[in-house]
């Protein structure tokens, strides 16, 4: 672990978490930022790999300063088998940062997900490995789906959510994250391994960065997610900002944060001074 | 200039001090507007020299880099060089690899957001080690202003409306130019020439237009509760004496009658779109 950098690789990952299941990143520190020195507060920069019986699929691309981690965890996890499907969940840094670099470094890899604007932003990627996908959308990878949905709170406009249905697992981008202290060093350990001691289970504050939802009742936001968690019945929630979570911890850690965005609590933009929907 | 982008390179805005550089792209496969056959939109950078300095106003998208560079060889010369992205994205920061990378004594004008020195696109370095170390960091934190020769001034503040945190606009004494990332980008061009500026307020979208548009990259907007933004956006007008408003994308709006009118209709926009009861969060 470098322990000067702001986005730092732990050696805990990757790690499987079910079948053709794969949690590949790393974390953001804050108190590296050099406008916060000192502080200890992390936030899970994760990426997940879903290998099929014939397709391989990543989501989100990892962070561009952590493409030396994610490359070593990839090349781990693939095992010699092909990179089909690049999915950044939408147009930022740590989803998209290293899209360029790995459609180069896997040349029969297409990206897939809401491509509009990467032409822009990776000019040497040739226009017809950027494949858009639009909600209800899907990709078969052998064994399991790979369904594309609208999120339920979009970051930037061109935020795509992500279903696989073997693992019934959610990749639900910048939604339902959180922020977790670094003493002790909880980074690359699934919820229900973090030891009692770390402040509040490693769970200090959950990550809601859209700037917009103070402004909102957000009680019709819970409402659209429960639907969609009917639909599509999840056992794992992979949030790009957070772990893989599964059984008691998907219970609890969900139920926390849907209770945080349902009474209008503080998001990144700070308190809401509206009243809960009724 | 590559065969995917069109428009000159180079748009001198105020003759000797100030240029806007970049590029014009089709309407097509953006997310800020719909696919409009014919229509083009600018890409923007911009570049402020002083007798000793080169100050640019983010950085681009990776897609004008050939125009980045044609400015930095261009107009840049021996001065001293900073760079100031109003935001951490693709479209503000594409370029700050490149820019970072000419020499150096580059500084970057940083207001926040992330450890950002670590992940500018600097092929060179390989990603982690990036300019960690290697750049000075001026702090141009929201409600300070930094002095620079000739009587060029900027002032750093938040974004009255932004889609993302920590989104730092601008204004600058001297020519009166507030540059606003990815609010006010909503005048588009009519072919791949351009035009580049906006300055008769005719040349300025029906209100309609901007409804339709501003939710595009200000998703939370419709619906929303929120007076102290329209509030905001009008108190920078009034504190400023702004004869320019210069984003990231779309036409530099320019003269004083464009430049009311602008902040009068997004004004208009944004209450009539927050009465929108169509969207919650």
């Amino acid at each position: 672990m470098m322990d000067t950098t702001a986005y730092p690789v732990g050696d805990r990952l990757p790690r499987p978490f079910g079948p053709g299941l794969y949690w590949l990143g790393g974390c953001s520190d804050s108190g590296a930022w050099p406008t916060r020195k000192g502080a200890t507060t992390h936030e899970h920069l994760s990426t997940y790999l879903v290998v099929g019986d014939e397709r391989t699929l990543l989501v989100d691309t990892g962070h561009f300063a952590q493409w030396d981690g994610v490359r070593r965890q990839l090349d781990e996890c693939l095992g010699g088998r092909p990179l089909d499907y690049v999915f950044p969940t939408h147009h930022e840094i740590p989803h998209a940062g290293n899209l360029g670099r790995l459609l180069a470094r896997h040349p029969g890899a297409v990206a897939v997900g809401d491509t509009r604007e990467y032409h822009l932003y990776f000019p040497e990627i040739a226009p017809d490995r950027l494949r858009r996908m639009r909600s209800g959308d899907s990709l078969d990878l052998g064994g399991t789906r790979f369904e594309f949905l609208d999120p339920v709170w979009y970051d930037l406009t061109g935020t795509l959510w992500g279903y696989e249905t073997r693992g019934g697992t959610l990749f639900s981008a910048d939604g339902l994250g959180y922020v977790h202290d670094h003493s002790p060093q909880v980074c690359g350990l699934f919820a229900d391994e973090v030891p009692d001691e770390a402040p509040a289970q490693g769970l200090r504050r959950f990550a809601l960065p859209f700037v917009g939802m103070r402004y909102h009742r957000t009680g019709p936001g819970v409402d659209r997610y429960r639907e969609l968690v009917r639909e599509h019945p999840v056992r794992t929630l992979c949030s790009a900002h957070g772990v893989p979570l599964a059984a008691g911890p998907l219970t609890e850690v969900t139920a926390r944060a849907l209770r945080v965005i349902e009474e209008n609590q503080e998001s990144i933009s700070g308190p809401s001074t509206l009243e809960p929907a009724t | 200039m590559s065969a995917a982008t069109g428009g000159a390179g180079i748009t001198e805005l105020v003759p000797g001090v100030l240029y806007r550089i970049g590029a014009t792209v089709p309407a097509r496969d953006l997310t800020w507007m719909a696919d409009s056959p014919g229509v083009h939109e600018p890409l923007n950078c911009y570049l402020l020299v002083t007798p000793d300095e080169a100050v640019f106003v983010d950085a681009g998208p990776a897609i004008i880099a050939p125009q980045v560079a044609e400015a930095a060889r261009d107009l840049v010369g021996d001065r001293e060089i900073a760079v100031f992205p109003t935001r951490n994205e693709f479209d503000c920061i594409g370029n700050l690899g490149l820019l970072l990378g000419l020499r150096d004594d580059v500084r970057l004008l940083f207001g926040g957001g992330g450890g950002i020195l670590e992940w500018i696109g600097d092929p060179a370095t390989g990603g982690r080690d990036g300019f960690l170390g290697r750049r000075e960091i001026v702090l141009a934190p929201n409600g300070t202003d930094t002095a620079f020769a000739g009587g060029v001034r900027f002032h750093w503040f938040d974004a009255p409306v932004k889609q993302m945190f920590l989104t730092q606009w601008a204004y600058e004494e001297s020519t009166k130019t507030l540059f606003t990332s990815d609010f006010f980008g909503w005048v588009h061009a009519p072919g791949p020439d351009g035009p580049i500026t906006a300055g008769d307020p005719a040349d300025l979208p029906a209100l309609d237009g901007l409804l339709e548009e501003i939710p595009r990259r200000m998703n939370w907007l419709p619906g929303a509760t929120a007076p102290e933004v329209v509030s905001a956006l009008a108190e920078v007008a009034a504190a400023h004496d702004v004869r320019r408003i210069a984003p990231v994308h779309g036409r530099v709006i320019s003269g004083p009658a464009a430049v009311r009118r602008a902040f009068a209709d997004a004004g208009t926009a944004l209450a009539a779109l927050m009465a929108d009861p169509r969207r919650d969060a």
